[in-house]
């Protein structure tokens, strides 16, 4: 009866806007976007942070998706694990501490509680299969990023400051520490490594976790459970001088951990069997460093400079080689290194140093290089250039004022490349599983744009909505991120050149209330 | 028992001995939730037009029902301009913003008393029970009429609304066949929320003033 009676009634009145009419008389800034286009593949689908709403939604290709349960806990970042499956979540919980009776909400908290009966626990969440598994895990609340053993099953929490936009660690911050996780257990082990570590890498059989922190590294083993400190290596004697690492690696028989100095030409290198420092002395701090495994050799490049220097893992010997051009970036291959400059100046010159013969082979970029990508198959790689001050006339200034597309061949010695301008800014580059082609995005332009490597041409698939990145996803799959508020993500099937949009995720959270207290009832 | 069977007795026979007069008025309503999530959708307050119709049962006791239609929307946007994290921005989609927009439907059924019914201004109160139909509009692109993200989303509501108001009528006794009225009310509704699913809900929980003109005949 009141169904047939006042629905029909109801459904009538409200029927009557459409989408060309739709009211809005007032703007309404948020301060968060409703989503991150920086989303997390899994082979589930992939999860995205949706700051507004704070939650997490998994985005399957099926064009499903649904929100994560963390139990209250409100995500501050989220990343990946290694093994393609999991995702740990960065949380926080409110919390009141008022004895108040019908305490419910974070507002109710501020309005009947004292000043101080509300604060926030932070905590790590392990997500699987959209859905959280285990118990959360406490951690301090400056932690913001995780290093991952290559098996994905311990992790190492700490501070990353340059990731930092502001800290709100409630009191006291202890820089001094990290974090270990087990992430089958969620158990966590607090070990102090030294001040402002933000560099962790761990051995090959990830027996071993090597924390660079200012003037300290320590070597922390990992098979016990206990999270012992091994040794630590004090970079300087002297307290009042303050050595920060700047870059760290590892040779690749584990032995020793390369370590390159802010504003000083001194190169540690530590030997994590004898326990022993050695200093190399280098022409100037490095601006990057690779370690290549076929020749067994480290190559350094500077932005001073206009050479490379290689540094053999034996003796530690440093040979240098003179480029036209300096170089600020070293991207490794299997048995080369390309070196680049993506300094704001205006160098043009990409090199690739074949390490086992130091062959150097130069490609001419026609503007400054923005990026540069390798192929799977080391075959090709691909560099995005950046407008530069117009030169010259014609199809030079042409050139000069757009971005551009390289497509450099590495199977040639004779530095051949193909030479793409673009009007709009590449916003994402993506290889086929087989190299044979890249995928390419442009700012503002509503195609997926299919590059054969070998010929340069390229066919278009139609996106829905202009695109911000792309990303490998499954089994020789895409995902591509798009620009539209309420959230919308392609996948791309490379076999049939299939493309599905998934959006309307986020709006997930979108009408949110009152923060609800979670977990007072546990409590 | 026997008081209260008199009393429903005498109401009644009352009731039957009166000439029941009948009302309609046209209303503007403003409702105040005192939720965040209103703002998103531009109705905080939420107004809204309607039609109300009402019968007199006993003296100074009106059976009353409407309908009231509203809707409010706002553009909502993302710009962290002034933020360090802007130089990220192409990461954080929306910068275009969208449009959230409500539609709701709303009947009402109750009763209302006047307190001094043969005088020009009338003291009142009044009880109703309400059944709403809220619909939920998002679109991030309203130039294109094939948008992915045209969401649209409906809740039901049902609960109640007390209110208290002053009428000013003339006197039935001198105004002929009609009767102009005038109501101002405020009110307090307590009902369920209206849930779009994972998208949220909006509380109809809150104050109400309504202005209403009409006519008695």
């Amino acid at each position: 009866m009141l169904k047939k009676s006042i629905l029909p009634l109801l459904v009538l009145g409200s029927g009557c806007l459409s989408w060309d009419n739709l009211p809005y008389d007032y703007s309404r800034h948020m301060n968060d976007a409703l989503w991150d286009a920086n989303v997390i593949p899994t082979s589930d689908g992939v999860y995205v942070h949706l700051p507004h709403a704070k939650q997490v939604a998994l985005v399957q290709p099926d064009g499903e998706w649904s929100l994560v349960d963390l139990l209250g806990g409100e995500p501050t970042r989220i990343v990946g694990a290694p093994d393609g499956e999991s995702l740990l979540v960065f949380a926080e919980v409110p919390v009141c501490d008022s004895d108040e009776p019908g305490i419910k909400t974070v507002e109710d908290c501020l309005e009947k509680g004292d000043d101080g009966d509300l604060r926030w626990e932070t905590e790590v969440d392990l997500v699987r299969d959209g859905a959280l598994v285990g118990a959360p895990s406490p951690m301090g609340s400056h932690f913001n990023a995780l290093a991952f053993t290559s098996d994905g099953s311990q992790a190492v929490a700490y501070l990353d400051y340059n990731e930092a936009s502001s800290l709100d660690f409630g009191g006291l911050l202890n820089a001094t520490e990290v974090v270990f996780m087990d992430l089958q257990t969620g158990d966590t082990t607090p070990v102090p490594v030294g001040f402002a570590a933000d560099r962790i890498l761990f051995d090959k059989d990830d027996t071993k976790a090597v924390v660079f922190s200012e003037s300290q590294v320590v070597v922390v083993e990992l098979e016990s459970g206990n999270y012992e400190r091994l040794v630590t290596y004090s970079l300087s004697l002297d307290v009042d001088i303050e050595v920060r690492p700047q870059d760290a690696a590892l040779t690749p028989d584990g032995r020793y951990a390369l370590v390159t100095v802010q504003g000083s030409g001194d190169l540690y290198t530590l030997d994590l069997e004898a326990e022993s420092i050695n200093i190399v002395d280098l022409d100037a701090s490095p601006s990057g460093m690779g370690v290549e495994k076929v020749a067994d050799t480290t190559a350094l490049v500077y932005d001073t400079r206009r050479q490379v220097d290689l540094l053999d893992h034996e003796y530690f010997d440093v040979e240098s080689i003179d480029l036209d051009e300096p170089a600020t970036d070293i991207t490794i291959g299997t048995g080369f290194a390309m070196l680049y400059n993506v300094s704001s100046t205006n160098y043009h010159d990409i090199y690739r140093l074949d390490t086992a013969d130091m062959n150097l082979v130069e490609y001419r970029a026609k503007n400054p290089v923005e990026s540069l990508q390798v192929s799977p198959d080391e075959g090709h790689a691909i560099a995005v250039t950046r407008p530069e001050p117009t030169s010259g006339t014609g199809l030079e200034a042409l050139t000069d004022s757009n971005w551009g597309i390289e497509i450099l061949s590495l199977n040639s010695n004779s530095g051949q490349s193909i030479n793409l301008i673009s009007e709009s800014q590449p916003v994402g580059v993506a290889f086929s599983a087989d190299s044979a082609y890249a995928l390419v995005l442009l700012e503002g332009v509503d195609e997926l744009l299919k590059l054969d490597l070998y010929a340069g041409t390229y066919s278009q698939l139609p996106l829905e909505d202009s695109p911000l990145g792309i990303g490998s996803f499954g089994s020789g799959g895409f995902y591509i991120t798009h620009d539209a508020a309420l959230g919308l993500v392609s996948f791309l099937d490379p076999d049939t050149g299939e493309i599905s949009a998934v959006g309307n995720f986020a709006a997930g959270g979108l009408l949110g209330g009152e923060t609800v207290l979670p977990r007072t009832e546990e409590e | 028992m026997r008081i209260f069977k008199t009393t429903l007795f005498s109401t009644l026979l009352a009731a039957s001995a009166f000439a029941a007069d009948k009302e309609l008025s046209l209303d503007a309503n403003l409702f105040s939730a005192p939720g965040s999530e209103w703002n998103m959708v531009g109705g905080a307050p939420f107004s809204s037009l309607g039609l109300t119709g009402g019968m007199d049962i006993a003296p100074g006791l009106t059976l009353v029902g409407g309908v009231q239609v509203g809707s409010s929307g706002s553009e909502g946007y993302f710009s962290d301009w002034w933020n360090e994290e802007a130089i990220d921005s192409s990461q954080k989609p929306g910068s275009e913003g969208f449009i959230a927009a409500v539609q709701l439907a709303q009947v009402q059924a109750g009763v209302r008393t006047d307190i001094l019914p043969q005088s020009w201004v009338r003291p009142y109160g009044s009880l109703k029970a309400t059944a709403s139909l809220g619909s939920l509009y998002l679109d991030d692109d309203p130039n294109d009429k094939n948008n992915v993200n045209q969401i649209s989303e409906r809740g039901v509501s049902i609960g109640g609304h007390i209110a208290a108001g002053m009428a000013v009528e003339q006197p039935r006794r001198q105004a002929g066949p009609f009767a102009f009225r005038g109501e101002l009310e405020l009110g307090y509704a307590l009902a369920t929320d209206l849930s779009f699913g994972d998208i949220g809900s909006l509380s109809l929980n809150g104050m109400h003033i309504r202005v209403a003109g009409g006519i008695r005949f």
